[in-house]
């Protein structure tokens, strides 16, 4: 949890590959970032999620980090909705998830659900 | 994770020698000291400058008593978004509901449990 | 407390005497002491937090909450068993301005006036320090949260 952790970026549907690089070219896109220094994506159905760790002196600024990756995966990938998290827990929640993707018994319609509920725990404000 | 308790810890300690210079340099009382702390951090997040030095320093900006005026800006200012001016009286006490009822209850809980000294 | 106003005679004399005889407040060593001891409680703080972040569905943002209910928590331990009194002849500011100061002043309050019953001694006296915290934090939001609002209405912002 202290250094960098790198997980191989995860699409959901895992059965269709264009998804999967989907993913992987986003999380290419996140690590071009100078202020970030992990990534993990995972891509659901409608929405992928992106979490990301930012260098801690760089925190100071988070909001405009927050905004500027938004309008780059608004430019980039004008079709896709994403949900974007800088949040330590959704972050460790969404390389748990990775690793149980991993597994070939993970059902997909679980790993949907379990996603869905990861981004809730994100939008909740107080 | 550890540079945020590096930080929480400087950014506390620092908060904290500021009320101690109201203390001992402008001579203000505990209440007068921490009502202004209240006062600066409702100021600190109508410029925004609040939230960041959350991200950054974690619990050193929501320990000290200056978050208590944060987090009464920010739920007045999220009702607003939603309601209107009205909003501002309504989710005024929002966000900071867990400390106020926590000391009332821990409160009245000490006063059943514990003896007075002295 | 050096304000030499038309005081008589005697009362100037009392003034120099009572300047005299005032401690001497040593800035320098309040400070250090404020310093580790202010720090010290919020690290410990930011421990709670992680813990409620790692162990339960809290995230950063909403980690808060459930931290300073443990902080008040601890706070009330320390003051019901007399230590806080101690931390706070050493730290001075550093165990006033966290937020476990606003509830030691709550619960202190509560502990001591507890002879003089419940809804009169408890209930009456609880809010000494909390008044003012809660009548200039709660005006001062509202004049803040007011001006925003109506400069966002208003398009300046």
């Amino acid at each position: 949890m202290i250094q960098s952790v790198n997980p191989e970026p995860g699409a959901v549907a895992l059965y269709e590959q264009k998804n999967k690089e989907l993913a992987e070219k986003v999380e290419k896109d996140i690590q071009s970032f100078d202020a970030i220094y992990d990534v993990a994506v995972i891509k659901g159905k409608e929405e992928t999620l992106v979490a990301y760790k930012v260098k801690h002196l760089k925190r100071f600024g988070m909001k405009k980090i927050e905004k500027d990756i938004n309008k780059l995966l608004e430019d980039h990938y004008p079709n896709e909705d994403f949900v974007v998290s800088s949040d330590y827990k959704i972050f460790i929640e969404t390389i748990e998830l990775l690793e149980r993707m991993k597994d070939p018994s993970f059902s997909e319609k679980k790993a949907e659900q379990q996603l869905q509920r990861v981004i809730s725990l994100k939008k909740e404000m107080t | 994770m550890l540079p945020m308790f590096f930080w929480a810890f400087v950014i506390g300690g620092l908060i904290s020698v500021f009320g101690q210079l109201m203390f001992d340099v402008v001579k203000l009382t505990p209440a007068h000291t921490m009502s202004l702390l209240v006062v600066i951090g409702a100021i600190l997040d109508g410029f925004g400058l609040y939230e960041p030095l959350i991200d950054f320093a974690g619990a050193g900006a929501t320990i000290p008593i200056t978050s208590f005026g944060n987090s009464l800006v920010h739920g007045a200012l999220q009702e607003a978004e939603q309601h209107g001016l009205v909003g501002v009286l309504t989710g005024m006490f929002e966000i900071t509901s867990s400390g106020m009822s926590a000391a009332v209850i821990f409160g009245f809980i000490g006063a059943l449990i514990f003896k007075p000294k002295g | 407390m050096g304000k030499k106003k038309n005081l008589t005679p005697v009362q100037q004399q009392y003034q120099q005497l009572e300047q005299k005889h005032e401690i001497k407040r040593p800035v320098w060593k309040n400070c250090l002491n404020a310093f580790w001891v202010g720090g010290l409680i919020c690290a410990v703080g930011q421990a709670i937090t992680y813990f409620y972040i790692y162990f339960f569905d809290f995230t950063e943002q909403t980690a808060g909450n459930p931290t300073v209910a443990t902080m008040i928590f601890i706070s009330m331990l320390l003051t019901g068993f007399g230590v806080y009194d101690h931390i706070g002849q050493f730290g001075g500011a550093g165990s006033a301005v966290p937020v476990t100061g606003f509830g030691n002043s709550v619960i202190a309050a509560a502990i001591e006036h507890r002879t003089e019953g419940f809804v009169l001694g408890v209930g009456g006296n609880m809010f000494k320090l909390a008044g003012s915290v809660i009548l200039f934090g709660v005006f001062a939001a509202f004049i803040v949260a007011l001006i925003k609002t109506l400069w966002t209405m208003m398009g300046v912002l």
